[in-house]
């Protein structure tokens, strides 16, 4: 069965002016699509896009930045308009969950005033009405509702977060986006924010773009993940895939590096760093760092192509053995 | 109003109180460090015979012993007595009211003015961070905040002497005339005073209100308001200018406060014989009880609009009294 996708992202770039005339090449050509209740993780070490990237499909970059590329939702073009037209789409269609969401709350206001606001602004609900939704809203995500008048300093980092999926879901979105919404809370809140995250998912059919550097996280909460290094998509499939059939050197090192509580092995890193983005690369991004690097790596950019049913990767060794079994 | 609050406004009071009694002390031990007494500048006069001198001391109170005269000071104080004083022999309470009266309306308009200007040209410049308009308004304010007053006085003085009153009060041959008149005058004569005022301050707002808005601009709720999808002009209103708010709202208190003290230099440049003036001529001849008293209205105004800002504070922050 083919259905237009929820949320599409067609060939998204950016880059940013830098003060002298240079430019970098943030985020490049990447493209996913997501369905009614399906989490997506979004991998990567710091610098790597992640951020970029939701911020881009939101139209929420600063103005430095040059956007290109197709935001599709429900098979709806909504960045060529520029700030006017997205602005009907933020919150009521996608919303976010911001990195460091204990600060997205005025400090001035109370929380719940704050839930209210996109709710009257897009004609959700109003007046008594808005305010007995935000309660509810509340009461889902485990705060009480009567603490929609209290103030953002009076909760606790995890009550925070919890208010700020909350608000995120004021308008009955379609899309999530969480931009590692676990990150500075103790394991204990981290396990229950993902459990809420998931069951939302499943309850309200949300699409869910999860941001994080942490693969447990990934493995916990998603169905499908995109690795992604230097502002490109190194492999996209199944999380399952990625684990056991991975196609791409750096989702396998990226796992070989991540510490197992019950394995004997030591934790492996990846040596070097990621290439700088001010400056044009030539072949593959990965191959200074890369354990299986061939001539080819150094001269020409490898492409994402088909690996496995739904299941991309973007290396030249993939079509080396292609080649050889053929 | 939980007890939390209250202690914090009992504190703040308190605060409050030990500043002025601090302070109170200090005017009195300040002045008496300066080389010289109203005695030595009286004194100076052909055939000034040793009786005279002594005469002058004991008719100023100035023979006792320094700590009996600090004591007689804080009583006189306590039953509301400024003294008399020593180069018009008029009670200090009577011309400070009189300078008062002069200095209120001149610097409170140029402190308006400031004010008003000062966050305009802020806002706009955090708003247009970057952009040509904040280059040209932060430089402009920074390069007045900069100007020596009176160097600024005498520009104004120069270049609009022309057009405008530059010296006193009132014109000196203007006689009868009706009230409606002679304010006109007054008000002609204050245009260029309070402009002086207002410049030399007005930098000073610019600054403090755009970093304050800059600082808020980057905060998560900005972006986070954004997402939701509000207009940029309400967001400006209702996130940005509402968290700037706080250090906007203790600099508007203070510069209030000082409004009392007068403006010693531009008084001078314009001769405008307000309060600044006063205190400026105080100093040169050692007018005790008057620097005393001047000193003290400008510290119970500070003491008690730092008291408001505190207050409003506590109002507008919620995380104030945590």
């Amino acid at each position: 069965m083919i259905s237009v996708p929820l949320f599409s992202v067609r060939d998204l770039h950016v880059w940013f002016e830098l003060p002298d005339g240079r430019e970098l090449h943030a985020v490049q050509g990447v493209s996913f699509d997501l369905h009614a209740g399906e989490v997506l993780g979004l991998v990567g070490e710091s610098g790597c896009g992640k951020t970029t990237t939701i911020l881009a499909t939101m139209g929420l970059l600063p103005s430095s930045a040059q956007v290109a590329g197709e935001i599709r939702i429900n098979g709806v073009e909504i960045l060529h308009g520029g700030e006017s037209s997205v602005r009907p789409h933020r919150w009521r269609d996608i919303a976010m969950v911001f990195q460091g969401a204990m600060n997205c709350f005025s400090p001035v206001r109370t929380v719940g005033s704050q839930i209210v606001e996109p709710m009257k602004l897009h004609g959700i609900a109003k007046g008594a009405d808005a305010r007995r939704r935000a309660g509810e809203l509340l009461e889902m995500v485990g705060i009480p509702a009567a603490s929609a008048e209290r103030f953002p300093h009076e909760f606790s980092g995890g009550m925070r977060q919890r208010a700020a999926i909350a608000m995120a879901l004021a308008c009955e979105p379609k899309i999530l986006l969480a931009d590692e919404p676990t990150t500075g809370l103790d394991v204990m809140v981290q396990a229950q924010i993902l459990e809420l995250l998931g069951s939302l998912a499943d309850k309200l059919g949300l699409a869910v773009v999860l941001v994080t550097h942490d693969l447990p996280v990934v493995a916990e909460a998603c169905s499908r993940a995109a690795v992604m290094y230097a502002g490109r998509i190194a492999e996209l499939g199944s999380v399952d895939d990625l684990y056991h059939d991975s196609h791409h050197p750096y989702t396998r090192l990226l796992f070989a590096a991540t510490p197992d509580l019950l394995g004997e092995d030591r934790v492996a890193s990846i040596p070097g760093a990621p290439p700088r983005l001010d400056r044009e690369i030539v072949g593959c991004p990965f191959r200074d760092r890369c354990d299986s690097a061939i001539e080819v790596c150094a001269s020409e950019e490898p492409l994402l192509h088909l690996v496995g049913s739904a299941h991309v990767a973007a290396c030249h060794l993939n079509d080396l053995i292609e080649s050889v079994t053929k | 109003m939980n007890t939390r609050t209250l202690d914090y406004v009992l504190k703040r009071i308190g605060f409050s109180i030990m500043t002025v009694f601090v302070v109170l002390t200090f005017n009195f031990v300040l002045f008496r460090a300066l080389p010289g007494s109203a005695v030595t500048d009286l004194s100076r006069v052909p055939n000034s015979t040793p009786a005279l001198r002594e005469a002058l001391a004991r008719q100023f109170g100035l023979a006792d012993s320094k700590w009996q005269q600090y004591f007689i000071y804080l009583k006189q104080l306590l039953h509301g007595n400024l003294g008399v004083s020593y180069i018009n022999g008029l009670p200090v309470w009577h011309n400070l009211t009189t300078d008062l009266s002069n200095t209120i309306p001149m610097v409170g308009l140029g402190t308006l003015l400031a004010i008003v200007f000062g966050i305009w040209s802020g806002v706009t410049s955090a708003w247009r961070w970057h952009r040509p308009a904040d280059y040209l308004l932060t430089n402009t304010a920074i390069a007045f905040y900069s100007f020596p007053t009176q160097w600024l006085g005498l520009m104004l003085v120069m270049i609009f002497g022309r057009y405008l009153p530059t010296t006193g009060m009132n014109d000196p041959f203007a006689v009868g005339g009706s009230a409606w008149s002679h304010a006109l005058d007054t008000f002609k004569h204050m245009i260029l005073p309070a402009v002086a005022v207002a410049l030399t301050l007005y930098g000073q707002y610019t600054l403090v209100v755009r970093s304050a808005i800059l600082e808020v601009l980057g905060e998560d709720f900005v972006l986070t308001a954004r997402a939701k999808g509000i207009p940029a002009r309400t967001i400006l209103r209702r996130y940005v200018l509402r968290n700037a708010l706080l250090p906007i709202v203790t600099l508007i208190a203070l510069s209030i406060g000082y409004v009392v003290g007068g403006a010693l230099l531009v008084e001078t440049v314009f001769t405008w014989p307000g309060i600044g003036l006063a205190v400026y001529q105080s100093v040169l001849s050692r007018d005790y009880p008057m620097l005393q008293g001047a000193f003290l209205i400008l510290t119970l105004s500070v003491v008690m609009l730092n008291l408001v800002a505190d207050l409003l504070s506590l109002k507008l922050d919620p995380r104030v009294a945590e």
